[in-house]
């Protein structure tokens, strides 16, 4: 179908807006300075890249300013910027065809800096709770879908330092699958205590600002944000758009080797290379620039030369590679995205940026890494790197439109069917599918009294995970590694393995993918290191913590513990985090990226997490009844759930038993709040009738509703809306989160399990509820199914995203 | 604003593509109103027509519960952008930014217990 950049939008240390970013980049003009708005005193550096001449009072409302923090301030500046040089004339698009994919690896960090601190030196009951509205990761994503009617497709991607470009890769694979006719996609972080903190405990911080490819003696880390418009090739050509550059193609690889560091033969590095390019249908000799990764750490630096020579070794001139960090800094999880907009203007400008801080008496890794002077040359092609903690690699290929050769033959793409072949449980219901499936039987609700009593919750109840039965599944010698989330995370990985007997070796490491799902991430081992940072100082941090605090920190130890190398990406869409993951496994099978794709849903429960939906006052102080008219709140729970999706012939082939089949799916968002939820229901209808659409199936085909109520009134009414307007009161609608309380990330995964049970068995979870806020058909105790073929599966994140799945039996 | 109303006063809210139900209590909503003022919901005229007849809990019910189904199909208003006012023969009349609003009817209903509104959308 072909995807354009009509539109580009930036803020950065070396200056807001495209005109004055270029020009300091093509300059080699650094905007690495002294800190001034964080205590450098116990840092092992001063330097970093902060946005300055910044107002985002200029853009937005004393509420907006309010209601947001810097981090979706300046994701909405520089979408802004984008949506203006895009020149769209209005109602160019209809607004559900219109969506937003961000990467961020902080989010609303500063926010709970904030809020933990008042916590920590004031008490609970003096915490401003509003901080914890704009906390979440999806609150940039939520935002610029309210303030430019963005009613599509809505996701948030955390891979940390890479997450920015997988945002890119995912908006062109959204419109590549017809989901969406433009998408916003970027990324946007801010500096914190937490990052600056956690890279000087493992002494990453250069103390000079970096030098990327010489010295290598660390990083310089930044903010910053970048946004690019992408529009469908053919609709932007229609329109005469300025087209600025296409996306060719994305690669995602991981490492599969530490925690931190990068494979330091570049494997990882090379094959996300390898696989843009291949997308693109490239020869290497086409490839004009590298726009590098280019940290400032010797361990990246070697690891991504490494495969860069590995690549290029054949190449017939040699490969100009620049750091464009050495101006701008590490800006973390914007990084691809500022990236991708210095490559889209290298090809508008014809020129190579440079590496700056660069000793052209010294070139270690002998590449040319463009020293210290920007070069005037042809660029038609370059590719972009970005790798991230857990190593989580993704490379991007960007073309100049007016010199790309494009096909002008349809291309026929074959789409493969995706089926479920393996289920792991770890939830407060049951551990192992047995034991979870015969609670849905039982129907005795996990929720109970909560160890960590305190009187100044109002919520005394919660669904633990009561014993640790589900360690046995870990390697021992790994479990000291692992904090809250990676543990849950790796058991459930281990025992869908196990269930699917899928053994993965040399053969097929690269053609499996792990999409991880997580709302809150790893919260414990973020308050440990926090909690040092404000009680003993900055300088305080404990190493072995900080690389944990990431959102994608489980997700590489998965990849890493059974070796699989294929894509790997973390979302951390709130609510729906779980659902878009299998969402995106599904459509990576279904375009042929992937064979198979482990699907891993996890949320931990604590009592930070208690306290701080407490303090919102989401939480009930009973056991929670979905769709109840009385409806007080939910109860939380902890744990994980992983499924196993396939193609359908990578599972004949190898003979595994196949539960089910994911049909099709929705995503649609409301436009409408922060952390709110539009009452009328009208878009989470619109995501299950997309779904309806998607798996060519009709609403009379669905069988039962697996729904996100959870025991909030106004959430659960939400829902009952979209479900009457498409289904009035004709289908049994159920939800666990009576039984096993609300997986905040993860109750699509529990529900699609329940699915697959429902599937074998004709049962569906009660709700034993005789005071329902409307007038739907409450599944009822031990009530058997007479036909149980197809069900949908629905779920909602606050701030106005819904997603729904179809899935049901399968039919060779 | 309507979604701090709709979770503390609200009995019922239905919605379909062409109308939407909106029923609210009134003993929660009086508690509400103890912490606030009419102001902060209703333009002067509305505050007028309020109280220039008796029963004002459940006036002030049965049009907030019309605010609110109107706010489900126009979610960028805001309360005092709706305006419920009545006409000569009794009959409400929906006005956006103080324009009559051709494109629904409204009609309201109230008991001692609960103020009802049901919106219906005509094109």
């Amino acid at each position: 179908m072909g995807v354009a950049i009509t539109g580009i939008g930036v803020l950065s240390a070396v200056g807001n807006g495209r005109e004055a970013f270029w020009e300091s980049i093509r300059l080699g003009r650094s905007g690495l300075k002294e800190m001034t708005r964080f205590d450098a005193s116990k840092l092992s550096t001063r330097f970093v890249g902060e946005v300055r001449n910044f107002d985002p009072s200029e853009y937005m409302s004393e509420q907006e300013l309010h209601e947001t923090e810097r981090c979706s301030q300046l994701a909405f500046a520089a979408a802004w910027e984008a949506f203006e040089n895009a020149s769209l004339p209005v109602d160019q698009y209809s607004d559900d065809r219109k969506g937003v994919v961000i990467g961020t690896s902080l989010g609303g960090i500063p926010n709970g800096e904030v809020f933990h601190s008042q916590w920590l030196h004031d008490g609970y009951i003096q915490t401003d709770e509003s901080l914890l509205l704009a906390y979440p990761l999806h609150t940039s994503a939520d935002f610029l879908s309210i303030r430019f009617r963005l009613k599509g497709p809505k996701i948030t991607i955390s891979t940390a330092c890479s997450a920015s470009s997988g945002a890119i890769g995912y908006g062109a694979t959204l419109i590549n699958a017809g989901k969406a006719d433009l998408v916003i996609v970027g990324g946007t972080d801010p500096l914190s205590m937490l990052s600056l903190s956690g890279f000087n405990s493992l002494k990453a911080l250069s103390s000079d600002p970096c030098s990327p490819y010489c010295q290598s003696k660390g990083i310089t880390i930044a903010e910053g944000a970048g946004m690019l418009i992408l529009e469908r090739l053919d609709l932007a050509e229609r329109r005469g758009a300025t087209i600025l550059g296409l996306v060719g193609g994305c690669g995602l690889s991981s490492d599969a080797y530490h925690p931190t560091a990068p494979n330091p033969g570049g494997a990882g590095a090379f094959k996300s290379m390898h696989t843009a390019v291949a997308q693109a249908s490239l020869n290497l000799d086409e490839i004009d620039y590298v726009n590098g990764h280019g940290t400032g750490t010797r361990a990246n630096d070697s690891a991504e030369t490494s495969a860069l020579k590995n690549m290029f070794r054949d190449s017939k001139k040699p490969i100009p590679v620049s750091s464009t960090k050495s101006m701008i800094g590490h800006t973390l999880g914007a990084a691809g995205a500022i990236e991708a907009i210095t490559c889209v203007m290298s090809m508008m400008h014809n020129t190579l940026p440079p590496t700056v801080n660069f000793d052209e008496s010294h070139n270690p890794y002998g590449l040319d890494f463009v020293p210290n002077t920007s070069r005037k040359q042809q660029v038609n092609t370059v590719l972009s790197n970005s790798f991230a903690f857990g190593g989580n690699n993704v490379s991007l290929l960007f073309q100049n439109y007016d010199h790309s050769p494009r096909s002008t033959e349809p291309q026929n793409v074959a789409h493969h069917r995706t089926v479920i072949t393996g289920l792991g449980i770890v939830q407060p219901l049951g551990i192992g599918k047995e034991s979870f499936f015969s609670a849905i039987v039982n129907g005795k609700s996990a929720i109970q009294d909560i160890p960590f009593q305190n009187e100044v919750y109002h919520s005394r109840v919660g669904a633990l995970l009561d014993n640790e039965q589900y360690l046995k599944y870990i390697n021992p010698s790994v479990v000291r590694r692992l904090d809250m989330l990676s543990k849950y995370s790796m058991a459930s990985a281990k025992m869908t393995l196990d269930d699917a007997k899928l053994k993965v070796n040399r053969d097929n490491c690269e053609r499996i993918a792990i999409i991880f799902g997580t709302s809150s991430g790893p919260i414990e081992t973020v308050e440990a290191v926090n909690r040092s940072i404000v009680l003993q100082g900055a300088d305080k941090v404990n190493p072995s913590l900080f690389p944990n605090t990431v959102m994608n920190a489980a997700a590489g130890h998965i990849c890493l513990a059974f070796q699989i190398k294929g894509p790997s990406t973390t979302i951390c869409s709130g609510g729906v985090s779980g659902s878009q993951a299998i969402i995106y496994a599904h459509q990576m099978i279904k375009d042929g990226i992937v064979d198979a794709a482990l699907v891993i849903a996890s949320d931990e429960y604590n009592e930070t997490l208690h306290a701080g939906y407490d303090r919102l006052g989401v939480l009930s102080d009973t056991i929670p009844v979905p769709f109840d008219r009385e409806g007080r709140g939910f109860a939380l729970s902890g744990g994980s759930t992983a499924i196993l999706l396939e193609s359908e012939e990578h599972a004949i082939r190898r003979g595994a038993e196949v539960y089910g089949e994911v049909f099709g799916y929705g995503i649609a968002s409301d436009a409408y709040r922060i952390a709110g939820n539009q009452s009328s229901g009208k878009d989470y209808a619109r995501s299950i009738e997309l779904a309806l659409q998607d798996s060519g199936k009709t609403k009379e085909q669905i069988d039962a509703i697996f729904t996100d109520a959870r025991g909030s009134k106004h959430i659960d009414m939400v829902e009952a809306n979209a479900v009457r307007r498409i289904f009035k009161d004709q289908v049994p609608v159920t939800s666990l989160a009576g039984l096993n309380g609300y997986a905040v990330g993860g109750l699509t995964p529990v529900h699609t399990a329940a699915a697959v049970f429902a599937l074998k068995e004709h049962v569906i979870p009660a709700i034993a509820n005789d005071n329902p806020i409307a007038s739907i058909r409450l599944a009822g105790h031990a009530e058997r199914l007479q036909r149980a073929e197809t069900f949908m599966i629905n779920s909602s994140a606050y701030g106005g995203t819904y997603t729904s799945l179809v899935i049901g039996k399968y039919r060779s | 604003m309507f979604d701090k109303l709709i979770h503390h006063t609200l009995y019922q809210l239905e919605c379909s593509d062409n109308y939407t139900l909106v029923i609210l209590e009134n003993e929660r909503l009086e508690v509400i109103l103890n912490n606030s003022v009419l102001s902060d919901w209703f333009t002067p005229q509305e505050i007028q027509e309020i109280r220039s007849k008796g029963r004002l809990i459940e006036r002030v019910s049965a049009r907030l519960a019309a605010k609110i189904a109107i706010h489900q199909n126009h979610t960028s208003l805001t309360p005092h952008h709706i305006e419920i006012r009545s006409e000569q023969s009794g009959q409400p009349q929906v006005y956006i930014e103080g324009c009559p609003y051709a494109r629904g009817v409204i009609s309201l209903s109230h008991t001692r217990n609960f103020g009802a509104a049901y919106f219906f959308i005509t094109n």
